[in-house]
């Protein structure tokens, strides 16, 4: 991305702090309660900071940017609750922001760095650890870590995980040179590659709420499941007060669902076969699509050629066929309207035919009867779906915004984690609600279709073939990520070349490196958040690799596995209790839906915590990582990690001489993205934050800077397959006849880099006889995931326990429990083929009758780590990460999440 | 003036949000909640429907908990505020058996913690407010809306599916709310406590 | 009858265990109580705020007010041999209602606050109420105990008032929106219960001494059945929600072994035992014993009923504490040593002698009362 030209941007605009004053004229603006009418944010104003009350930015969760204010008592964290000015929570706070103070106040906490004295590393093995002093700790860690790195940087990996990630750990990463930064997240949530090749630059797809009047939701939540303080929530309400139909597909039903204006049950790993048949029926019973849409701004009409590539004029342009003209012509021709989107032509002796007429072929088999087999959703519903989503679209309207013409779509599709999660179909269903939505021409206009990134000109930019840019996990050059051979990452990303991320690969490459072509070891682990020994989907893999690695250390709020199969602990601050910067936002606070009050919004503050009194012996991972660098002498110099900061740091550099403050750097970014004049000083606790738009209305839709036929979104896949075209080369060229692990079963690696969508199965829907049933799980507001310290905090523990009784059960439909004898809170084991979980059963009617479902991540804890930590069932033991049963996709690297299972009483 | 509460059921997502706001706002202890949100489902599969019911001290115009304080500990203050003096109170606990919602606590104590190895800071600077066998409820924040702020729960609720306000201000928010919305309901209309909480 | 003597020799023996054992009861008590002053109310058992604390109190102020009826009753004529009993059974109401007045101060949290009675007094509270006719009938007591005329008219005032207690300890819970509580009938099944306990009560003291009491129970003790089950019917004919829920709890809930209990041991063991052609003394001392905790565990049963459910699909568990159970012990024990020891020194003759130690007494009831 140009980062220049946004920074420019934004530093012509005007700021705007918001008094309570401003703060009225911007409830008029904000929809947040529909016809109710009345602006919270006016009824709340109050100012930023008096007695004792200090902002800050919760980071509870993933989201990590509701606004918080902090209230300290002689130095005691008292209260928090959310800035009634922050525009994308405006007061309110999740219930695990408001849960932060327990997660602050733990004695479970580490509260003393750590040394191991048992050199025996397991799971149910004593540590030993004795305390030692910040300074010994880091001594030591930097006496370990420089051998290593005189011998291959790349021998340090670190992995990081939501909620503690530090700001400064890539330019750290950078000044060591290990190019090993495993994230730890999304083996779970792998699901957005079919966005990030067709229209947006996510990391999620979100309906533009304000004005979308159908929405088909799968598998996801629109907010309130997930960082639910965030404008999700709300404005899924309001657009369901203003009368926007909201379909919800999934296995099981939520309060969310409940709202919504139907539910329909779905068996799991079916989806893709639900929209492959609703395809179907737009295209051969509805057949009302938006033909301007798909000629002008899709490559539907491209021709292509029996390979599967574009067929290209002299210059390389893509050819479509005139029909008036009879001939082909180049894509960027004006008469794009005559383009053919149906037939058989020849071009220069090559029979072709439009990438449409291939897609339309290719459904022709898929009709609302095949599919109910797969499904379990009738035909009937399937049509009525269908052409409800058609009628919604209004193709052919258009709205005006700020002066500016757009086509109008209220129609949307989301479908995100629950059907992604399976190898193959997973990513394959999403790439068939893209080409739905674009065959209604639902994509970056008003109503349709967005990736929740703020607007920006380049997302929708072409290429040179006239094809917008895929970008972040799809690669911008069509070959994914950059072969490298002998592979140069620990973490496969080589062999999975569009994936999103590969934790699970670590234990395999770190225990056996030479089964996958590696010419080095991993000799040394940095953790800091996340738990992938219990979220990676096989803790004796994780348990025994991260026991294997010679060195390692973590940065640990709580005992939790990492921290026990460590080396060295360093106690990391609490987020409450850290000097707290924030500038700006990875993606703007809509995470989950775009709506004009919360699309284009920047903030920056800053707290400095020196008034809260820290209950225990820790420090800012920021700082550690500063004071790390500078005892390994990776600070200063131009490779130093100082200069490292400086690359994203241009217009106020930091000075490469010397070791950084976090002021000094927070300083540095804040006049980087806000202008040069810009002072920390004047961003004081008493001031608040700073809050700005960098677009508004029109620019709030990419649509706006690529208008008519100026760009195009793909109905054909032709990036899935260059991608595996080039990848089968780089294999072959290194020898090799399979992606290690994948031996005897390349054809089922490469199913799903297939241009045009179709039916493939994950290997959890046809499984034998005995496992009748699948498990699936899914977040919940108050434990959505571990970041946190979810299932050690003693408030939400104590809230679900006494009034959620869905919560900490395995849900299994009424009829189903009947059938199997069980009844309501018995005990039971779930057994998949590679693990069982134990837990006690919720009879319900919300589930599917073939579906056990699995709330949240709970069930599993160190043996250090407070014991409420290990209550529920623990879904993760009945998934696997082995290669050999097809347990991870070979795009998208998620790993299969919907085991088949059988149920018994125990 | 009269304070009372419109609930939006239909925005509800029962995420607990509020209950653990009104931990934090008024330092409440272990397995104490002035409020808490009810979780059920209804209908049969694949018409089901799960629901959520927040639940907190309903001030009522006729406050059974009142009538029965046998010293005039709870009473109805004049700002509509259903009000306990801990100075008064004996602790008989008859307005807890009474109270049809069941939205009353019992201070047992003030020095246990959430853990076994005593108070932790936050603990030791908040707990001591709550005087030792005495009864105790939601206060609507009065010491919020005596700054002119929202109860907590109102304040944090992700859905704004709280309102609070006076019932005698035709002006106020709660008041449009229940003239758009003729059928809201109180809980338990039966027990003749004329709450002064509405559901929309 | 050949053995009499022995069955004396027996009962002296038992007799003379009766206080000190009463006594420990009473002190273990007091113990809890000052483990509570100190501890806080922590040691009391979560969610249900009345428990067994204010189930004995309510069997102790009936017992009392059954006694009152029953002295009552000897002096009217209407059970005559009864009618020489009459200190016995004013000391015996006395006792109880001290007693009862004990486990009222185990239950208050802020008994310190107790003072707020008098200062600030709620007259729509029954507690208010109950409290001064307690008050009033235990002085009423002292005054039909104490005074050298015997009027017959100043003991049927004070059974009046005693009366008066066990209507509005039965309306503190059918005035109540809870469920089970609400119904016209709990002060009619508390007065049975009075009658119930206080027969049971010289049962177990006299044995088979006084026929007619036998008669009552048996009269009495199958109507808190029928109680029960017009209870359950009325709350359930209608399908209101909140009754029906209750009687599943008493029926097959977690409440069922109590209720089911209740039934067997309370209820229609003692009534076989009282009506078997066979039966010894000590069976009908048995029945009498299984008759009065058959009321505690009845009225356990109705309070945990009413409160078990506090809103829709929310169910609360209760099981006493160990110092709750202490507590009720000692409140027990207390009726019986204070009983035992009033006997003692103010039995059945009076003992002119005795009158410089009866002040104590008295000012101690008034205090704890």
């Amino acid at each position: 991305m140009s980062k220049d030209s946004l920074a420019n941007k934004m530093s012509r605009r005007t700021f705007l702090k918001v008094s309570a004053a401003t703060a009225a004229a911007v409830a008029a603006g904000n929809q947040l309660l529909g016809g109710n009418g009345v602006g919270v944010l006016e009824a709340n104003a109050a100012p930023a900071a008096e007695g004792g009350w200090y902002p800050g930015v919760c980071k509870m969760c993933m989201q990590g940017d509701c606004q918080q204010r902090v209230h300290v008592v002689d130095g005691v964290v008292v209260k928090v609750e959310g800035d009634p000015q922050g525009r994308q929570n405006f007061g309110a706070l999740c219930p695990r922001g408001n849960a932060s103070i327990m997660q602050m106040y733990n004695p479970w906490r580490v509260k003393k760095p750590l040394k191991r004295t048992n050199p025996q590393k397991g799971l149910d093995v004593d540590p030993g650890f004795v305390e030692i002093s910040w300074d010994e700790a880091l001594q030591t860690v930097a006496d370990r870590l420089k051998p290593i790195r005189e011998s291959d940087p790349r021998k340090l990996v670190c992995v990081s995980g939501f909620g503690v990630r530090s700001a400064l750990l890539a330019n750290f990463e950078q000044a060591f040179g290990t190019p090993n930064d495993v994230p730890s997240r999304g083996s779970a949530c792998a699901y957005h590659i079919a966005g990030h090749i067709t229209h947006q630059r996510g990391p999620d797809g979100v309906p533009d709420l304000d004005r979308c009047n159908y929405f088909i939701d799968v598998g996801h939540t629109l907010g309130p499941n997930i960082a639910n303080a965030s404008p999700g929530t709300r404005n899924v309400l309001d657009a369901i007060e203003r009368g926007c139909k909201i379909i919800d597909i999934d296995p099981r039903c939520s309060q969310e669902a409940s709202k919504y204006a139907e539910w329909v049950p779905i068996r799991p790993g079916s989806e893709l076969a639900f929209f492959l048949a609703m395809l179907h029926t737009m295209l051969y019973e509805i057949d009302k699509l938006d033909i301007w849409y798909l000629k002008a701004r899709t490559n539907g009409p491209y021709l292509i050629d029996p390979e599967g590539e574009f067929v290209k004029d002299g210059s390389g342009k893509p050819l479509m066929w005139d029909e008036e003209a009879d001939r082909a012509a180049p894509f960027d021709t004006p008469d794009y309207m005559n383009c053919a989107l149906e037939g058989t032509f020849e071009v220069d002796g090559v029979t072709c035919h439009p990438a449409f007429q291939l897609v339309k072929d290719q459904m022709k088999e898929y009709t609302p009867e095949w599919s109910e087999q797969h499904t379990t959703i009738s035909a009937a519903t399937v049509r009525r779906i269908a052409n409800d989503f058609v009628e919604h679209a209004q193709i052919g309207a258009t709205v005006d915004i700020d002066g500016f013409t757009f086509p109008l779509r209220p129609v949307g599709i989301v479908s995100e984690r629950g059907p992604y999660q399976h190898t193959n179909c997973g990513p394959m269903q999403d790439f068939v609600t893209k080409i739905i939505c674009q065959m209604v021409g639902a994509i970056e206009v008003p109503g349709g279709m967005s990736g929740c990134s703020m607007p920006h000109p380049d997302w929708l930019k072409p290429d040179e073939e006239g094809i917008r840019i895929a970008n972040y996990e799809a690669g911008a050059d069509y070959y994914g990520y950059p072969w490298s051979w002998p592979p140069n990452l620990a973490d496969l990303r080589q062999f999975y070349p569009v994936s999103h991320t590969l934790v699970w690969a670590l234990p395999k490459t770190i225990l056996e490196p030479e089964k996958y072509h590696m010419d080095y070891r991993v000799e040394a682990l940095m953790s800091c958040g996340g738990g992938p020994v219990r979220s990676g989907f096989d803790r004796e893999a994780f348990e025994k690799a991260w026991a294997a690695v010679p060195f390692h250390f973590v940065f640990a709020l709580t005992y939790d596995e990492n921290a026990v199969l460590a080396d060295i602990v360093l106690p990391d601050s609490s987020f409450l209790e850290k000097d707290t910067f924030h500038g700006g936002s990875s993606a703007p606070p809509g995470h989950k839906v775009m709506v004009d009050s919360s699309r284009g919004l920047n903030v920056f503050l800053f707290r400095d915590a020196s008034k809260i009194t820290k209950p225990y012996d820790s420090r800012n991972m920021d700082e550690v990582l500063v004071d790390l660098a500078d005892k390994l002498d990776i600070m200063t110099g131009p490779d130093g990690m100082a200069a490292k900061a400086n690359n994203s740091l241009r217009n106020a550099p930091l000075d490469t001489g010397k070791k950084f403050t976090l002021r000094e750097w927070s300083e540095a970014s804040l006049k980087q993205t806000y202008g040069a004049d810009k002072r920390l000083d004047a961003i004081t606790d008493a001031s608040g934050p700073v809050y700005f738009y960098s677009t508004r209305g029109k620019e709030n839709y990419n649509y706006y800077y690529q208008p008519d036929n100026q760009t195009r979104t793909p109905i054909y896949y032709i990036n899935l397959l260059r991608v595996a075209n080039k990848f089968k080369e780089n294999l072959e060229a290194a020898g090799l006849d399979a992606v290690p692990g994948w031996e005897g079963d390349m054809d089922y690696f490469f199913e799903a880099f297939t241009p045009i969508p179709k039916w493939m199965t994950c290997p959890e829907f046809n499984p034998p006889a005995e496992y009748d049933l699948w498990a699936i799980n899914w977040k919940t507001p108050m434990a959505p995931f571990f970041c946190g310290d979810t299932f050690g905090n003693v408030w939400l523990h104590e809230t679900m326990k006494k009034f959620d009784p869905y919560e900490f059960s395995i849900w299994i439909n009424t009829a189903t429990a009947e059938k199997k004898g069980i009844k309501d809170g018995d005990k039971v084991c779930v057994e998949s083929r590679y693990g069982k979980a134990e837990g006690y059963v919720k009879v319900t009617e919300l589930i599917h009758p073939e579906v056990l479902g699995f709330p949240s991540g709970h069930g599993a804890a160190s043996s250090m780590a407070n014991p409420i930590t290990a209550e529920g069932p623990y879904f993760n033991a009945l998934c696997n990460i082995d290669e050999k049963n097809r347990a991870v996709d070979p795009l998208t690297a998620g790993v299969e999440s919907g085991p088949a299972v059988k149920i018994y009483k125990v | 003036m009269r304070y009372g509460m419109v609930i939006s059921l239909s925005r509800c997502i029962g995420c607990n949000s509020c209950s653990i706001a009104c931990k934090h706002e008024n330092g409440t202890g272990p397995g104490v909640f002035w409020r808490r949100v009810v979780i059920t489902e209804s209908g049969k599969y694949p018409q089901a429907a799960m629901h959520a019911l927040p639940l907190l001290c309903n001030h009522c115009e006729d406050p059974s908990c009142a009538k029965v304080c046998p010293v005039k500990a709870t009473q109805l203050d004049d700002n509509g505020m259903v009000t306990i003096d801990a100075k008064k109170c004996i602790g008989c606990r008859y307005c807890m058996t009474a109270c049809p919602y069941n939205v009353r606590a019992y201070v047992k104590s003030n020095d246990k913690g959430y853990f076994d190895e005593g108070l932790t800071e936050y603990e030791k600077a908040v707990y001591g407010e709550h005087k030792v066998g005495t009864v105790e409820k939601c206060t609507f924040c009065a010491q919020r809306v005596e700054e002119g702020r929202d109860p907590a729960c109102v304040a944090t609720c992700p859905a704004k599916a709280l309102f609070f306000g006076d019932l005698d201000d035709p002006a106020s928010q709660v008041v449009k709310l229940l003239k758009d919305n003729p059928n809201a309901k109180t809980l338990k209309p039966e027990a003749g406590t004329k709450p002064k909480v509405f559901y929309i | 009858m050949t053995n009499s003597a022995s069955n004396e020799a027996k009962r002296s023996t038992a007799g003379n265990l009766i206080l000190p054992v009463a006594g420990l009861l009473a002190v273990i008590g007091i113990v809890c109580w000052v483990l509570q002053l100190i501890l806080g109310p922590t040691v009391l058992a979560d969610s249900i705020p009345w428990g067994v604390y204010i189930a004995a109190f309510f069997l102790l102020a009936g017992a009392g007010s059954g006694l009152v009826f029953t002295a009552a009753a000897g002096e009217w004529g209407l059970l005559p041999a009864l009618k020489d009993k009459r200190r016995s059974l004013l000391i015996g109401a006395a006792a109880s209602y001290i007693a009862a007045g004990f486990m009222i101060l185990l239950d208050l949290g802020q008994p310190v606050q107790i003072y707020n009675f008098f200062v600030s007094p709620n007259f729509t509270s029954m507690f208010v109420w109950d409290f001064l006719f307690l008050l009033v009938t235990v002085v009423l007591v002292l005054v039909c105990f104490f005074r050298k005329e015997k009027s017959k008219w100043l003991l049927g005032l004070t059974a009046v008032t005693a009366l008066g207690i066990v209507l509005i300890e039965g309306w503190i819970l059918a005035v109540n929106s809870a469920g089970a509580w609400n119904s016209a009938l709990i002060p009619v099944v508390f007065l049975v219960e009075a009658i119930v306990v206080a027969a049971a009560v010289l049962l177990v003291a006299k044995g088979d001494a006084f026929e007619p009491l036998k008669k009552i129970l048996i009269g009495l003790l199958p109507l808190l059945l029928i109680f029960s089950l017009i209870e359950m019917f009325a709350g359930n004919y209608m399908g209101a929600s909140e009754e029906a829920a209750g009687t599943k709890l008493l029926l097959t809930g977690s409440l069922a072994p109590f209720y089911w209990g209740w039934v067997v041991l309370g209820v229609a063991l003692p009534f076989a035992l009282l009506l078997w052609k066979g039966k010894s003394a000590a069976m009908v001392k048995v029945a009498g014993v299984l008759a009065v905790c058959g009321v505690l565990v009845a009225k356990i049963n109705l309070l945990v009923a009413g409160q078990a459910l506090p809103f829709e699909g929310e169910q609360i568990g209760y099981f006493p504490s160990i110092v709750e159970i202490g507590g009720l012990l000692g409140g027990l024990g207390l009726a019986v040593f204070l009983f035992v020891l009033g006997k003692k020194f103010f039995g059945d003759t009076p003992a002119a002698a005795g009158s410089a130690q009866t002040e104590a007494a008295p000012a101690k009831a008034e205090a704890e009362a």
